[in-house]
């Protein structure tokens, strides 16, 4: 990005650096909530970017664009949070297509756990051309309402990056990465 | 033997101030400099930062994190526009509009960017 400006300096120190040597400053209390087992989840709108094809994995009934977690007809779903220059949430990826074919081969759990993906930080196209990239077969979708989900701080002690499973009527009952499930699913 | 002398406490004043530097600089700095080079801008230091400030000089401080990251603790006198990395390729003309509504006409001001850390 190129804006013309002549005299631009990046303190690379950053927020942190600066924190880190002076205590005082405009710092604030965090006053994040926690999101802990048995939370509800936080309120999120999506908009189906492969219309039919998302619509029919996630089962939902009616015929609008948009959408919101409670129109998903499984009992589970998997969201996973993720960055495209994220490294780890590439590697996550692999993980997660893993554990979708797996959900795939199982006739009960195909219903009953629903896997997507939500771009933090990416828009429509951005969201669009990562999941032909990845050859990802589960619903991906731009940020909507991952900064709600980021404003929480995530359980103390879960061991997920960015994965978050939930109960459909939005009432959250675990938190932890699908390289954990796959170990489970395998008798790990 | 004067001539000698005088290269020797040079050598060695440069030897203990290439140290000291050493010592404060941060591993990273180098890479940051490699990367600041390569999109044209400069770094500054928390004490150059720091002169600015004291020195009450105009300038314009940019926190490019999220809004909910820069409510929760800023620097001082700080503005916030969230910039993703995606946006180094393409800026939204939208997002660029705001960008320089933000920072104003004059391309000789100085501007302080930071975001959470360089990693």
């Amino acid at each position: 990005m190129r804006l013309g400006y002549n005299r631009v300096h990046r303190l690379p120190h950053g927020y942190f650096g600066w924190r880190a040597a002076h205590s005082s400053g405009e710092d604030v209390q965090e006053t994040l909530p926690q999101l802990t087992v048995g939370d509800f989840f936080p309120s999120c709108h999506l908009v189906l970017l492969s219309y039919s094809r998302d619509k029919d994995y996630l089962q939902i009934q009616h015929d609008e664009k948009t959408f919101s977690l409670e129109d998903i007809q499984s009992e589970y779903i998997l969201i996973e949070l993720y960055n495209e220059y994220c490294h780890q949430c590439l590697k996550e990826v692999k993980e997660y297509k893993a554990f979708y074919a797996l959900l795939t081969e199982d006739s009960f759990l195909h219903n009953q756990v629903k896997i997507m993906g939500i771009g933090v930080g990416s828009k429509k196209r951005q969201v669009a051309k990562f999941r032909k990239q990845q050859t990802i077969d589960f619903p991906l979708f731009e940020k909507d309402c991952s900064r709600s989900i980021r404003s929480y701080k995530k359980q103390k002690g879960a061991t997920g990056e960015g994965s978050i499973s939930g109960e459909r009527k939005g009432r959250l009952v675990l938190i932890m990465a699908c390289e954990n499930i796959l170990k489970k699913k395998n008798g790990g | 033997m004067t001539k000698h002398l005088m290269s020797l406490i040079l050598s060695l004043s440069l030897l203990f101030a290439g140290i000291a530097l050493a010592k404060e600089m941060p591993l990273w700095w180098e890479q940051a400099e490699a990367e600041a080079g390569r999109e044209g801008y400069d770094l500054i230091t928390l004490e150059e930062l720091e002169s600015l400030y004291q020195a009450d000089r105009d300038f314009m401080i940019l926190d490019v994190r999220p809004d909910y990251e820069y409510k929760r603790g800023h620097l001082p006198k700080a503005a916030n526009l969230e910039f993703h990395l995606g946006e180094r390729l393409t800026l939204d003309p939208v997002k660029r509009k705001e960008f320089e509504k933000l920072l104003g006409s004059d391309k000789d001001r100085t501007i302080v960017i930071y975001c959470r850390s360089f990693r």
